[in-house]
């Protein structure tokens, strides 16, 4: 193997405000390998890979690719030298024709005109290159989400990149396409081309890469040549300690009644999940954990009737649901993924947040009862702990662990029996987590259901009853209790290192 | 096959009306009413490429409600005062896409709302328009450039002429131009221009100065039309300009703001008010067809995906 080093990067330290998010990060790249970059959720891929694009800069620490140095160097400069990136989310004009795209950054015109023919040529040549066989002059709009992808990689092949980022290039590609893609790679690699492939998805790592670096809470704790190292090492690496911590105090057996579910999901198939089946039972916080890309945000979405359904149905104490609106109807709860978009109405005061859902009950011929309403907030600001100078304060103004606890406490004291819970306690420090925590035992005690989904598997064991293993749109795994659920092995299942077959 | 139907249902609509206002009164095919069309489609067509350039560059643009009018009073007023044509083309051409400028600094670098900003330069046009002239009309004498303007080629009115050269100039830059794909690349998923390296305050800033250009053209022939800067002018295009790009939306390249459509778009809408006044319908029901328009034009171009522009 060449061994000539073409990126260089040392000690790079990287803050945002609140979060280290590099730690003194060294990493070195090899021209022709492919290195996997792997971790958790946070654990700083995005933020290493922007600052290699100089989409950010470093605080600290120097960075070289091909012997110069990039510390002045923006993303046009990166993109000259030969810096290539297919990112997770694939931004493509979709009216302009696939040539048009491809070669937006560099047209070439001819008094004034862009030349059509030339474009033609020199796209097709690029999509060759990827290894799939799509019309150039197709629309973009028409392409399905895997074809996007490559014409991504070609767009990103146009710089003529010694060095091409992947971020999950496969996490919206079938079985066939991926196969493509990894010839296409291997191909660009014999040409010397690098390559940094960030995936959760351990059986392709192992299929492409030829050494492996963890990061983990932004430090790299592991890089190694992938024929030295097992599937369990890495997965040990990107948990860490964690293992040790999570070790569950033998809980309280709950009290559930096995007999009449609340929510069943029956048979459910989207664009991203496939024929997914479970039961939900008073009493149970039940884990749907996985990696990001493996479906669980589209599932959940697709049991409120808020994405569409290629088949299945979804019941909550026999009522279908089909609609959002029938969903909270129902007695559905909602804790969304993205609070700022989803969850809280920014501008509205901590006391209109928290009655949204079920201003109803204040009401009389019309109109809100403001000391009704006023008095339940003060009951809910004092049970749920929320820390706000008032209930008439603007809710952006508080931390995002008290806006996510103003979100829970919004459908408790409704009729609320099933919580869905999206990486509810995602940016929020460790006292806030453990409040969250306690209400979701607590009202799954008190005979609720709460299904709990996040990429953070310590934290699930920590909060669930059972657990849901999720990979690549599949339940993989059911742990039906976690008396004997290993962390490492409910990692591996996650990761498609066991029994993750498509 | 359906959708391409819907695509054209605006012009079939079209074709369908024609037939019968040509029952309800046979003047309306003739040549003089076509060129009577042109004549009063011309300034309108202009102004509704100016703000389709923005439009696809995906911002909005109602400043034109303004500066149309603030031109055309300077004009009429510098005229008067004896300033030559030669002198005062120019330089309110030049305040235009100043205007225009200004509307492309706020947008793209101080990171205003477009909608809010040219609502703004609007109004600050019109307030600039009725200091000038104290909302008196101001006639235009010069008999030489009032022919010019009215005045005909081969047949066909002078005015048309220079909306079709407009039209021509400007779609092919849109189209083929590599200014005209950033723009369309901008409007299209900003995201993905970003990536590709394109400077996007740059070019939106630059689309804001077209159009503002365009503006201030017809800013300067709108006078010449009807002999005097009547106060207020630009307001009257408010309206039937931004109904004609989304007429426009229908056509040509369904689902995008596109010139030829725009250009299209104009004279339908112009043809539907000629139509209604040549069968009798009293001029005041105008904004209210054009209103009626507007909203058929939207939802038609709302089931394409248009997504460019959120208000």
């Amino acid at each position: 193997m060449a061994s000539q080093t073409i990126l260089e990067l040392k000690n790079i330290v990287k803050a945002f405000p609140g979060v280290k998010a590099l730690n003194n990060v060294c990493f070195s790249l090899f021209q022709g390998e492919v290195h996997a970059l792997v971790g958790a959720n946070g654990a700083g891929k995005t933020t290493l890979v922007r600052i290699i694009t100089r989409e950010l800069k470093e605080d600290e620490g120097k960075i070289y690719f091909l012997g110069k140095n990039l510390k002045k160097a923006d993303v046009k400069e990166a993109r000259k030298l030969g810096i290539g990136i297919v990112e997770q989310e694939i931004n493509l004009v979709p009216f302009f024709s696939v040539a048009e795209n491809i070669l937006l950054g560099g047209l070439s015109s001819k008094l004034l005109f862009v030349e059509k023919k030339d474009l033609l040529k020199k796209a097709s040549e690029l999509l060759r290159k990827t290894g799939k066989d799509i019309d150039a002059r197709k629309k973009v709009e028409e392409l399905s989400p895997s074809e996007q992808v490559y014409v991504a990689l070609a767009r990103a092949l146009s710089v003529n990149p010694k060095l091409l980022i992947l971020d999950e290039p496969t996490a919206r590609m079938g079985l066939v396409d991926t196969e493509i893609l990894f010839q296409t790679l291997s191909n660009l690699k014999r040409q010397g081309v690098s390559i940094i492939y960030i995936s959760h998805r351990l059986e392709e790592i192992y299929k492409i890469a030829d050494r492996v670096t963890v990061l983990r809470n932004g430090e790299n704790v592991l890089t190694a040549s992938i024929s030295e190292i097992t599937p369990g090492d890495i997965v040990k690496a990107i948990l860490g300690r964690k293992q040790e911590e999570h070790l569950v105090k033998k809980q309280e057996v709950p009290a559930v009644g096995k007999t009449h579910p609340l929510l069943t999901v029956r048979n459910l198939s989207g664009e991203r999940f496939k024929d997914v089946s479970f039961q939900l039972y008073p009493g149970e916080v039940v884990g749907l954990v996985g990696m990001v890309g493996a479906g669980k945000t589209e599932l959940l979405n697709a049991i409120i009737g808020r994405e569409k359904r290629l088949s299945g149905e979804v019941f909550i104490e026999g009522r279908k649901i089909m609609s959002p609106y029938q969903a909270v109807k129902a007695g559905i709860g909602i804790v969304p993924e993205d609070r700022k978009v989803e969850g809280i109405v920014e501008n509205a005061s901590v006391c209109e947040n928290i009655t949204l859902p079920t201003i109803e009950n204040f009401q009389r011929f019309g109109l809100i009862k403001f000391t009704r309403e006023r008095k339940h907030c003060f009951k809910a600001i004092e049970r749920f702990n929320i820390q706000t100078p008032s209930p008439r304060q603007k809710i952006k103004f508080l931390s995002g662990g008290n806006q996510q606890k103003v979100i829970v406490s919004r459908w408790f004291l409704s009729n609320m029996k099933v919580l869905i819970c999206d990486e509810a306690s995602q940016g929020m420090d460790v006292g806030a987590k453990f409040e969250i925590y306690n209400f979701i035992k607590q009202f799954a005690r008190n005979g609720g259901a709460v299904l709990y989904s996040t990429s953070d598997i310590p934290e699930a064991l920590r909060v669930c009853d059972r657990l849901l293993v999720m990979y690549n749109g599949r339940i993989v795994k059911r742990y039906d209790s976690l008396e004997e659920a290993d962390l490492n092995e409910i990692m591996l299942y996650a990761m498609g290192g066991k029994g993750g077959n498509r | 096959m359906l959708r391409k139907m819907a695509a054209y249902s605006i012009l079939l609509a079209t074709l369908i009306i024609a037939i019968m206002f040509a029952i309800a009164n046979p003047k309306f095919v003739s040549w003089e009413n076509f060129c009577t069309i042109f004549k009063h489609g011309a300034i309108l067509s202009i102004i509704s490429i100016g703000l389709t350039i923005v439009m696809t560059a995906g911002e909005i643009d109602f400043s034109y409600g303004g500066t149309i009018g603030l031109v055309g009073a300077l004009f009429a007023g510098m005229l008067k005062k004896g300033y030559p044509p030669g002198v005062t083309f120019p330089v309110l051409l030049i305040l235009s896409t100043f205007f225009g400028f200004l509307n492309g600094i706020l947008t793209s670098y101080v990171k205003l709302l477009s909608f809010m900003t040219t609502v703004a330069t609007m109004f600050i046009a019109m307030g600039l328009e009725r200091a000038y002239s104290s909302g008196l009309t101001c006639w235009i004498t010069n008999e030489k450039l009032l022919s010019i303007v009215r005045g005909n080629i081969l047949g066909f009115p002078n005015l048309g002429w220079i909306a079709l050269i407009v039209f021509l100039i400007f779609f092919a830059m849109v189209q083929f131009s590599r200014v005209g794909y950033y723009f369309r690349a901008i409007g299209g998923n900003k995201k993905a221009a970003i990536e590709v390296g394109i400077n996007i305050s740059r070019y939106k800033t630059i689309a804001f100065m077209l159009a503002g250009f365009l503006y201030g053209l017809a800013g300067l022939l709108e006078p010449l039309r009807v002999s005097g800067a009547i106060a207020y002018s630009g307001q009257n295009y408010l309206l039937p300009a931004l109904t004609s790009v989304f007429l426009g939306t229908t056509m040509f390249f369904p689902g995008q703001y596109n010139i030829p459509g725009t250009f299209v778009g104009a004279f339908i809408m112009v043809m539907l008010m000629n139509g209604l006044t040549l069968s009798g319908v009293p001029f005041y029901f105008t904004p209210l067809l054009q209103g009626i328009l507007l909203v058929v034009a939207v939802v038609i171009a709302s089931d394409r995906r248009i997504k460019q522009i959120k208000f």
